[in-house]
């Protein structure tokens, strides 16, 4: 952007007035009081227009006003024509009077563009440069007391330039927004934990609120429950009247019945016994009929006669005697037999057990009849000589004398035996004859060896008895003969221990036998002795049992003779029971046939009985009626009486009005069966227990309708306390969101906006400085800027002298307004009385670095000094540049 | 046969949806009982034979005893006329309810039962009627249902014909619901029904509405409904405004409002002809240097008006694109937020509240 031509229609101390500006650097030269700051102010009115406002306006509006507005003319106009991106050439009329014909229009399409750029109501040419008329001062517009502030205070304009930065409208920067959040956010709504503050107080109020409610809700819920409380004890209430009044009514009822029922009798009791004496009930007959009345009961209570047993009692005896005969001897085995059976047990058992340890019988050697000692002398013979004779053998007596004794006892048990000891006698026999053969046969030849024989005969002997000659031959044979001798020595003597037992085992049978035979039991002579004890065994188990059924017939005979006796004593009852009928029915004048049966005549007295019986029941009713009479009338007339249950069922009637007829008829049902009187004082308690209940309820609902809280009132107090929190909470939501968006936007934009302004100081530092300073740093948020010496020190820019700080802060802006310009555009730089503070060494620097910024934007530099016309006279490019000449103004 | 029928007036409804606490509420709520003895002069006034309540007469978690001794002795100001109640889902007849505790006068009859019971009005008139005994799971009354006898049939009873559903809104409930055909279906000639607070008039179907406004934004056309029965259940009828309370929405563009008392002065001037309560929606564009809070309305001068609510919908005049395009912090913060993806009126609150810091007011709670 670049503007062409000022037109001053009034504007200061301008009328009608023009200035004409080429697109580069212009130089506007004028001594004192010849316009420039006014000139200056126009640009701007012109470019940037006045905010439209109703309200008052901000202090440098007011002060802009203050200067610029003409003193003596009601109008203030002031119009320019600027070249835009684009190509487009725009006048812009500012009426600042009225701010009413303000306007831009676009000359070669002769449209009104004003709308693109309004800003506060008015036109603001600052907008296409993506700026707004604060920012625009801010940044591109200096004037000279900007200058002088500079020189007083950089951090001022520092300040302004971090404003524009910030914000277009320039009215605070980045960090002062975020205090101003954080403030509001401290006083405007607190945190929770803050008691004094807007959001904690809110949830106070909630809670506060929310106790109400539920306070009110449980009063709301009580007092429902409560009168459902009430409204069922009043339905137990009804129930229990209802049923108090049944009661009664059934009373009534009850009693006007029984009042109706005993007029009705008494009245029929009166016509029955009119003109009668009482009934008496007693006779004669009285002492007959009680003693009949016990003799039938006798008779009914009589004996059945029993039927007479299988046996009587003789038959019984006679078969006990025959029984009886049958029996004699033992029926068990007599001590003595069983003695002597236990000895012939033991003994045989002896016997048994030797004839199992027989020894052995070996066969004897052929020694030719030597023994022994006789062969082994005869080894030993052979040994010392060659030729020995042997003796000739013979018997000796002493065998041949035993031979013959014993032949001798066996004849005299041959004798025993024919004499009736059969069995020991042939034992004898036996044992006789066999102790002679043994003997016999055990006699051996004895050798007597002589000195011829053993000399001579010797050998010869041995050959003829076959026997070898040679000693160990003999001497083997010597052995096996002291073998065989031994056995047979063995072998007899078992042959005398069993004989021995043989004949102990004799003797017990024979013991047997005898105590047998003594206990009477016959004992045959040629009959074993086993079979003789079996034999006597069997007897004694056949008296055995004819003694248990001589028992059994007794135990028969005592239960048929008991019963035989019970007969009899029935009979004799039955004749005492008929003969006591018979004299009662005589008493009672009933004539009875001698022959008739005990039951006929019975049942002829039973008959009597029964009439009798009959009549005085008669008697009895008659006289009980009488009695009842005389209790129903209790001393009243008969009149009274029937007055009495009129009035009795005039009262239930008037009872039984309204009441329920089952509870009624079950008030009747109960006092038919007597308990009626129970139930109704049960429903009196019941009822008045219902009514103190619902009293209470009632009193309690009472109470508590009184002390109730309005639960829609609670409601809406919490509601609108919800409300009033939720605001602070939805506030502090967004108050918290635009800190972090503003935070994080001024962090974004610091880092984009530091290096541009750093590149722009940079490129222009060294120049503007003379190359005292070759580098510039700038702090991203404070805008603070450090300068580099060319002896590579930094410095503080704020440091420096006033016309340096100056140059940077004018190059600041310079890269402040680049920066902030949109794309394509570039803001023009107007400047008022930037050098004055200046030596002319550094005003040409200046403007040396003004003309070359102006290679690029316009740049409009205001000046009374004379240097700087005469620079511009040297360096202007009149084909682009102008140097205006301002006279002074008149007064 | 003449009968007033009403329902839904809700007693003792709590009115934070007006935006009212305290005695305005409490006022409120005492404009619902003239309401109602409104109706029952109008009973009176129109000679009719019977006063029908189609239910919601009042709040079961909220009464309180007073109301109960006021709708006692009301309607005992009636006797011998019968007053016919069937309970709604609101007032549900339950133990503790008002319904069961209070000792109503002769002439009142509550039809305490889930399913339809009858009740002689004259010769060959019956009425049919039911109520809600629980809050909610109350099946439809016509289910299963068909008359008994001869004559003409009515029904009385609080239920929500599924064909009018759709014109309640979305947080209405179908209590007791039931379709408009099942009526000729039972038997019965006409229905007298509550529970919707839109009225709805059919051949066979009458809805009064809530007889005193329960919400914004509700139309006209409600009250209570004067019937006449003709031969054959053919019932002609006539709907009577019997509101208390009259509540209206008006809308008040601040787009040429530069200061605070541009905007008060809107709103009291847009307000002069109003009354009752009011609902207030601020709209068009703000000027960004307006510093307007809620509490500066309570300085409002409006005769007439009981209550006011404001809905703020208005819009900054920010020239937020313009904005977005700048190099500066505020451009980026606008940038940011609306990259933000931010619900759009928090977005337009937090832009506000941040352009307004950067403009270094102290006004940063946005309406």
């Amino acid at each position: 952007m670049w503007i062409e031509r000022l037109d001053a229609t009034a504007f200061g101390p301008f009328h009608e007035q023009k200035l004409e500006l080429g697109p580069g650097m212009n130089v506007v030269v004028g001594p004192n009081e010849s316009g420039k700051s006014s000139w200056h102010g126009a640009i701007y009115a012109a470019l940037c227009g006045l905010r439209r406002t109703k309200g008052s306006r901000r202090s440098d509006e007011r002060d802009f006003i203050a200067r610029h507005k003409p003193w003596n003319s009601s109008q203030w106009r002031v119009t320019a024509i600027i070249h835009t991106s684009g190509d487009r050439t725009i006048e812009l009329r500012q009426n600042l009077a009225n701010l009413v014909d303000c306007r831009a229009t676009d000359l070669a399409l002769g449209r009104d563009v004003s709308n693109e750029i309004m800003n506060g109501g008015s036109p603001d040419a600052s907008k296409w440069l993506g700026l707004d008329r604060t920012s625009f001062r801010a940044t591109a517009c200096v004037r000279q007391a900007d200058v002088l502030e500079v020189q007083r205070s950089p951090r001022v304009l520092q300040s302004a330039l971090q404003r524009a930065a910030a914000s277009v409208p320039a009215d605070s920067t980045a960090s002062e927004a975020l205090i101003r959040l954080q403030e509001f956010e401290a006083e405007q709504i607190g945190s929770d934990r803050a008691p004094t503050r807007p959001l904690r107080q809110a949830q106070s109020k909630v809670e506060r609120a929310s106790d109400e409610l539920r306070e009110a809700r449980n009063d709301h819920l009580d007092y429902v429950l409560l009168a459902s409380q009430v409204n069922l004890a009043r339905t137990v209430a009804e129930g229990a009247a209802s049923r108090l009044r049944a009661g009664l009514a059934a009373r009534a009822e009850v009693s006007a019945r029984t009042l109706e029922e005993r007029y009705d009798e008494v009245r029929r009791l009166s016509a029955k016994f009119k003109d009668m004496e009482p009934p008496r009930l007693s006779g004669p007959e009285d002492d007959l009929a009680r003693q009949i009345s016990a003799a039938l009961d006798r008779f009914r209570r009589r004996p059945a006669l029993p039927s007479p047993g299988p046996s009587s009692s003789e038959s019984i005896r006679q078969a006990i005697a025959t029984a009886e005969r049958s029996s004699g001897g033992d029926i068990e085995m007599h001590p003595t037999v069983e003695m002597a059976w236990r000895s012939w047990w033991e003994s045989s058992s002896a016997l048994q057990r030797h004839g199992r340890v027989q020894p052995a019988e070996f066969p004897a050697p052929d020694a030719a009849g030597y023994t022994a000692d006789e062969l082994s002398d005869i080894a030993a013979e052979i040994a010392h000589a060659p030729q020995m004779r042997v003796a000739t053998r013979g018997e000796s007596a002493p065998a041949g004398l035993a031979v013959f004794l014993t032949l001798g006892v066996a004849i005299l048990g041959l004798v025993a035996a024919l004499l009736g000891s059969v069995i020991p006698g042939l034992l004898v026999f036996i044992a006789s004859v066999a102790a002679a053969g043994t003997l016999h046969y055990n006699r051996k030849p004895s050798t007597v060896p002589t000195q011829e024989s053993r000399d001579n005969s010797l050998v010869t002997r041995l050959e003829e008895q076959g026997l070898p000659l040679n000693a160990p031959a003999i001497r083997s044979l010597a052995t096996a003969m002291r073998d065989y001798e031994r056995a047979e020595t063995d072998l007899l003597k078992w042959r005398e221990s069993r004989e021995a037992l043989v004949l102990e085992d004799r003797r017990c049978q024979e013991e047997l036998r005898q105590a047998l035979r003594d206990r009477g039991h016959p004992v045959g002579q040629d009959q074993l002795t086993a079979d003789a004890l079996q034999a006597y065994q069997q007897a004694c188990a056949l008296r055995r049992d004819g003694a248990a059924q001589s028992g059994a017939l007794r135990s028969e005979l005592a239960a048929a003779e008991l019963r035989e006796g019970q007969y009899a004593a029935i009979v004799h009852e039955l004749q005492a029971v008929e003969a006591e009928l018979r004299r009662l029915a005589a008493l009672a004048g009933i004539p009875i046939d001698p022959d008739a049966a005990m039951e006929f005549i019975a049942a002829t007295l039973q008959g009597w009985e029964n009439q009798r019986r009959l009549k005085l029941g008669e008697l009895d009713t008659q006289q009980r009626e009488w009695s009842r009479l005389e209790a129903l009338l209790d001393g009243h007339a008969i009149e009274d009486l029937e007055v009495h249950a009129s009035l009795a069922r005039n009262v239930a009637r008037a009872a039984s009005v309204g009441v329920d007829e089952v509870e009624f008829t079950e008030f009747l049902n109960a006092f038919s069966a007597g308990s009626g009187q129970a139930q109704l004082d049960a429903a009196a308690r019941a009822d008045q227990e219902a009514r103190e209940e619902m009293a209470r309820l009632s009193e309690r609902l009472r109470l508590r309708a009184s002390s109730m809280k309005d639960v829609a009132a609670a409601e809406e107090a919490l509601e609108s306390a919800r409300i009033g929190l939720n605001r602070l909470r939805d506030l502090a939501e967004v108050v918290r969101l635009t800190q972090k968006f503003m935070s994080s936007a001024a962090d974004r934009a610091h880092r984009t906006i530091a290096p541009l302004i750093q590149a722009t100081l940079s490129e222009h530092i060294s120049v503007a400085t003379h190359g005292r300073y070759v580098e510039a740093l700038v702090d991203p948020e404070s805008l603070e800027v450090r300068v580099k010496t060319t002896e590579g020190y930094w410095r503080s820019a704020s440091a420096l002298s006033h016309g340096t700080t100056e140059q940077i802060y004018l190059l600041l802006r310079v890269a402040l307004a680049e920066h902030l310009v949109v794309a394509g555009e570039c803001a023009p730089l107007i400047l008022d009385e930037v050098t004055v503070h200046s030596d002319a060494q550094r005003t040409k620097a200046v403007l040396d670095t003004l003309l070359m910024l102006s290679l690029r934007r316009q740049v409009i530099l205001f000046s009374q000094e004379v240097e700087v016309a005469e620079w511009a006279r040297d360096n202007l490019d009149m084909s682009r540049d102008r140097l205006v000449a301002l006279a002074e103004l008149p007064v | 046969m003449k009968i007033v029928h009403f329902s839904d007036l809700h007693l003792d409804t709590p009115f934070s949806w007006m935006g009212v606490s305290g005695s305005l509420a409490r006022e409120r709520r005492n404009a619902q009982r003239k309401v109602l003895e409104r109706v029952t002069r109008i009973v009176i006034e129109e000679q009719a034979d019977a006063l029908f309540c189609g239910g919601d007469l009042y709040e079961h978690d909220l009464f309180t005893p007073d109301t109960g001794t006021f709708l006692r002795k009301l309607f005992a100001h009636l006797d011998p006329l019968p007053v016919f109640l069937a309970p709604g889902n609101h007032d549900w007849f339950g133990p503790g309810s008002l319904y069961a505790t209070l000792d109503w006068s002769p002439n009142v009859h509550i039809f305490n039962e889930d399913s339809l019971t009858p009740v002689m009005l004259t010769d060959g008139l019956t009425l049919w009627g039911a109520g809600h005994r629980s809050p909610a799971n109350t099946d439809g009354f016509l289910e299963h249902f068909r008359v008994d006898r001869s004559g003409t049939h009515l029904a009385l009873f609080h239920g929500a014909e599924m064909g009018s559903l759709q014109f309640e809104g979305s947080d209405k409930k179908p209590h007791a619901p039931f379709r408009e055909h099942q009526i000729t279906a039972s038997g019965l000639h006409h229905v007298f029904a509550g529970h919707y607070h839109r009225a709805r008039q059919t051949a066979l179907l009458t809805y009064p509405g809530n007889p005193d406004p329960l919400a914004f934004g509700e139309d006209g056309g409600r009250g209570v409904v004067i019937a006449t029965i003709e031969t054959m259940g053919v019932v002609s009828r006539e709907i009577r405004n019997v509101a208390e309370t009259t509540i209206a929405d008006v809308s008040v563009d601040l787009t040429d409002a530069s200061s605070r008392s541009d905007v008060l002065a809107a709103v009291e001037g847009a307000l002069q002809q109003c009354t009752g309560v009011i609902r207030v929606f601020l709209t068009g564009e703000l000027a960004p240097e307006v510093d307007l809070r809620l509490v500066d309305f309570d300085a409002l001068s409006l005769p007439g008006i009981e209550a006011i609510q404001f809905q703020v919908r208005v819009k900054n005049a920010y020239d937020l694109d313009s904005i977005a395009r700048e190099k500066t912090v505020r451009g980026e913060f606008v940038r940011e937020v609306r990259r933000a993806g931010l619900p759009s009126e928090t977005e337009r609150r937090v832009l506000v509240t941040g352009l307004r810091a950067l403009a270094g007011r102290r006004d940063l709670e946005v309406l």
